[in-house]
């Protein structure tokens, strides 16, 4: 079983790669980014969106319900362990839906070969678009990524992944033989900052990112610029010091961050982050890596 | 823009609540003689009220494009009494005049309103030798009116000396009267005709393919180094100024459906490639000006090059709603299927909103009437057929019996139609003047529009039917036709499965449903000739019907619940979570277009952060090409922002301009009625 568990596909996504693309977003991550923006990304389980503002409370999820007493008060979020959506379906007013499907890779390429013929570009100059895998963290599912780009370069089809690059050894060279572009996030150069703020240290990264120099890959590297925690000069000459003169390194994308993102915590019945006062992307991580950008989000 | 435009802007905004525009008492000034025919006292109602502007005539400041309206009302030429008694003869479509069509601009500017007054004079004595009353009647009231423009245009041409704007006065001096020889003459001669209509009472006033009328104007300016380019974008982006003058005085249903639309791109007679340097300075000019009017269409094919979507997908970005496309791959031999020549299908434009008509000839009535989808279905779900169908395509067999009858009933109401002449417009289309007829009497094509409203709601009801009742036999028609009259009170289970039904655009069950009602819905007209000899023609547009038609049937079996409305023309049901616009596309090109060709756009709603790099428009031209090569008939995008519409709402002072897509026309989100506005966020929650 290759199935993988996912919570979106995004057709049309115009900001996850070259060209125009389809985004599968995978469910699960190792990280606890303290800033994250998909927290239905984190849970390697299916989770429930319960929408309290639709909800009528007309009791029809409680009475199907495994993991409630008959009689009981309709559960705001799911309290079993795995998430059934025996509720879904008998929701009148779409407040509870379930965040997280699972799919076999035959089908979700299926799924994605109807756009294919706005991957190709359209003018020889212009870029390939493609398939995306994103999450949540796409390593986490391997298996599922590397047959569904195995699929997808049997169709000629270009593929991505957007990742934090923290896995095993094996996994990782396993997703650099599976796709076409990676675009590796780095969270923070120093591994104890990178701890404090997700949750992991960055050394099985920053060896992954020595394996992909070695790889003769392309690749992009992203850096979400969060305010008083990466931003520093020390860091940014830190950054310089990973990724000037990198071998494969096509671009450095700053990604900007955006205090309003706590909507879909509540959703899932998780608090949301307490946010940071937005300020510009410094402009010296422009003067300090020749091949940085501000990418506008 | 520079200043002088940016300034002209200002002032052109002001004049909605313009102090110096008078209303008229009509019964005070004007006096009906009760044996008038209706081509003289046409004549005699525009004389009058082009006679009371000839009295306000006036010149803005910086202004170079001029006829502005001084009165805001038109006189009537019917008293409500003598309408309804009219109109018990006989049914009168809306306001019971010509109207949504486009005048012959490219012929009347080759030769001026002298010409056209000439040749009426003359088929006019030879009308009065073979004693036509009614030829003669029809053409004494064309002249008299040819008249009374030009007399109009010689008072604004003595107004511009009194303020020493020797320029404007020498373009009156040659416009309307003679043949424009330059582009401002051209713009200034299309301004006043443009004008002229308005004020003889017909309305939704298309001003057609303008890029392949004007452009030899421009030629032969640039030819000549009597203007530049930029010189000609100046010239343009004023006379698209010019249609947001009086815009607040037109008639429409909602304030911006007036129908000032126009066409874009294309090809000529042979079926050539028309775009030119015009079709490019339009789209810019428009992209400058943010202003709902003229509602821009361009016509495209599926290799329409790539860098003039791009200038189109600007103005998408900018969020105005336009321009809407339309595909000449399916429209033209879509038009020739119905009986138009090919080389009147190749020059066709949008008659107001979305329905293709062809300029200068066509008196088709395209939004005669319309079909409810969902209507039929909710009729045979409670018809005693039903009850005895023994699977799903015995029931959806009546559907298809419902949507003949249905098809039959609409004919017979329409078995005597009849309307008011407007012999100035007839005169400025080919044929008028030859036949000695208004176009109240018939054009070369006479053909009515039957739009098709709720076109999804319906499909996805059928695919509930479909899955509940003969698949998962989880629910008889008894339960639904319970479920829908009680608003499905009491009935959650049923609300929830009728929910959870497979929805077009989302999931592919629907898709067959979609393929063959429609075309159900176009053999259901085929055939059939109307009452003035032409034909009916299906569409896919819903007009203002997708906020009425759902008033009239109960909830629906696709969970629709009462009140709540249809999707506005061809587009998933309302609270449908589809996955983005190229499955929509996909699902919504699968029938077959070509036999919907009276119009009805397939439209898509995109969050306006889609936009935030200038990379997205280039892939969102990509994405209109690749509906053409899907074979899609009409496409709008609308670029909106719920949280940006909520605010709106609360705060209508601070959006006074922001722009919306309502039914197939652009108009400032903050003017419409609450039930429009209401639809639009609707349709925006599902980009969230």
């Amino acid at each position: 079983m290759t199935a993988g568990l996912l919570f979106e596909i995004r057709e049309f996504s115009l900001y996850d790669g070259p060209g125009i693309r389809t985004t599968l977003f995978l469910k699960g991550c190792p990280l606890r980014c303290r800033w994250c923006h998909n927290p239905e990304g984190l849970s390697p389980q299916p989770e429930m969106i319960y929408s309290e503002s639709i909800c009528s409370c007309c009791g029809a999820c409680a009475a199907v319900c495994p993991h409630t007493e008959p009689g009981g008060q309709t559960p705001r979020v799911c309290t079993g362990g795995d998430v059934c959506g025996a509720c879904v379906g008998t929701c009148p007013t779409g407040a509870r839906r379930q965040c997280g499907f699972r799919i076999e890779p035959t089908d979700a390429v299926h799924s994605i070969l109807e756009s294919r013929a706005l991957f190709e570009p359209a003018l020889p100059g212009d870029e390939r678009g493609g398939v995306t895998f994103s999450g949540g963290e796409p390593l986490l599912q391997i298996d599922f990524v590397e047959e569904t780009a195995r699929l997808l370069r049997g169709e000629r089809i270009h593929t991505a992944v957007e990742t934090c690059g923290y896995a095993s050894e094996t996994a990782w060279r396993r997703l650099l033989d599976a796709v076409d572009l990676v675009m590796l996030d780095l969270k923070h150069p120093d591994s104890a900052e990178h701890q404090k703020y997700t949750g992991v240290p960055n050394e099985p990264i920053l060896r992954n990112f020595e394996i992909l120099k070695e790889s003769g890959k392309e690749y992009i590297v992203r850096i979400p610029v969060i305010p008083s925690v990466n931003d520093a000069p020390d860091a940014i000459r830190a950054y310089a010091r990973l990724l000037n003169g990198a071998p494969g390194l096509r671009q450095v994308d700053l990604l900007p961050y955006h205090a309003a993102s706590g909507g879909k915590y509540a959703l899932l019945g998780l608090d949301p982050p307490t946010p940071l006062p937005e300020r510009p992307i410094p402009d010296e991580f422009l003067n300090l890596i020749p091949l940085a950008r501000k990418i506008v989000s | 823009m520079n200043d002088r435009l940016n300034a002209l802007l200002e002032k052109t905004r002001a004049l909605k609540h313009d102090p110096d525009r008078v209303e008229i008492d009509w019964s005070e000034t004007l006096t009906l003689d009760p044996n008038d025919s209706r081509c003289a006292r046409a004549a005699r109602c525009f004389c009058a009220m082009l006679a009371e502007e000839a009295c306000r005539v006036r010149i803005l400041p910086g202004e170079r494009i001029v006829f502005t309206r001084g009165v805001k009302n038109l006189p009537s030429r019917y008293t409500e009494n003598e309408m309804a008694e009219m109109r018990k003869t006989a049914y009168f479509h809306e306001l019971g005049v010509v109207f949504n069509l486009t005048v012959d601009y490219p012929g009347v500017l080759a030769r001026g309103l002298d010409a056209v007054r000439a040749e009426a004079l003359v088929r006019r004595a030879a009308a009065e030798a073979a004693r036509d009353g009614d030829g003669v009647d029809f053409l004494d009231a064309a002249i008299s009116e040819i008249d009374a423009l030009c007399e109009l245009a010689e008072a604004y041409r003595a107004e511009a000396l009194r303020l020493g704007l020797a320029e404007i006065a020498d373009r009156l001096a040659q416009v309307p009267r003679r043949a424009p020889r330059t582009f401002p003459e051209a713009l200034q001669m299309v301004r006043i005709l443009h004008f002229a209509l308005w004020c003889e009472g017909t309305y939704h006033n298309g001003v057609g393919r303008v890029d392949q009328y004007l452009m030899p104007y421009l030629q032969a300016d640039l030819d000549a180094g009597r203007l530049t380019e930029e010189d000609a974008l100046e010239w343009l982006t004023e006379f698209f100024l010019s249609f947001n003058r009086d815009s607040g005085l037109y008639v429409g249903v909602q304030q911006g459906d007036n129908g000032q639309s126009l066409m874009l791109g294309g090809c000529d007679a042979e079926g050539r490639d028309a775009a030119n340097l015009l079709t490019r300075l339009a789209l810019k000019a428009s992209g400058e000006l943010k202003l709902i009017d003229p509602k821009i269409n361009l016509r495209i094919t599926k290799e329409t090059p790539l860098d003039l979507l791009e200038e189109a997908a600007q103005l998408t970005r900018l969020g105005l709603g336009f321009p809407q496309y339309a595909n000449d791959d399916v429209v033209i031999p879509g038009l020739v299927d119905l009986g138009y020549s090919l080389e009147d299908a190749r020059d066709y434009t949008v008659a107001a909103c979305w329905e293709f008509v062809i300029p200068g000839v066509g008196m088709d009535i395209p939004n005669i009437a319309a079909v409810s989808f969902p209507a039929a279905v909710d009729s045979v779900l409670r018809s005693p057929e039903a009850k005895t169908a023994p699977d799903f395509s015995a029931f959806f067999g009546l559907v298809r019996k419902r949507l003949f009858a249905e098809a039959d009933r609409i004919e017979k109401s329409l078995a005597k139609v009849d309307m008011l002449p407007c012999p100035l417009t007839s005169a400025l289309c080919r044929g008028p003047i030859a036949a000695a007829r208004d176009l109240s009497a018939g054009g070369k094509y006479n053909n009515f529009g039957i739009h098709g409203t709720g076109f999804a709601p319906a499909v996805d009801s059928l695919a509930a039917i479909r899955k509940l009742v003969y698949e998962e036999k989880s629910a008889t028609l008894d339960d639904l036709v319970s479920a829908v009259d009680s608003d499905f009170a009491g009935n959650a289970p049923l609300l929830a499965k009728s929910r959870h039904a497979p929805k077009l655009g989302l999931d592919p069950e629907p898709d067959d449903l979609a393929v063959t009602l429609l075309a159900w819905f176009a053999d259901s007209w085929a055939g059939r000739v109307n009452c003035r000899g032409g034909i009916f023609r299906a569409g896919t547009g819903s007009a203002m019907y997708y906020v009425r038609h759902p008033l009239e049937i109960p909830a629906s079996c696709d969970g629709r619940l009462r009140g709540e409305p249809f999707p506005a023309n061809y587009a998933p049901s309302l609270g449908v979570a589809v996955k983005g616009p190229i499955s929509v596309i996909d699902t919504f090109t699968k029938p077959n277009l070509r036999r919907a060709v009276n119009g009805g756009p397939l439209t898509i709603e995109l969050h306006d952060s889609l936009f935030r790099s200038p990379e997205a428009v280039r892939k969102t031209a990509r994405m209109v090409r690749w509906f053409a090569e899907r074979g899609g008939h009409q496409l709008q995008l609308n670029t909106i922002n719920r949280d940006t519409l909520i605010d709106a709402q609360k705060h209508p002072e601070l959006y006074r301009h922001l722009i919306v897509r309502v039914w197939g026309w652009s108009g400032y989100f903050v003017e419409l009625d609450a039930p429009y506005q209401n639809q639009i966020i609707k349709r925006a929650e599902m980009l969230l």
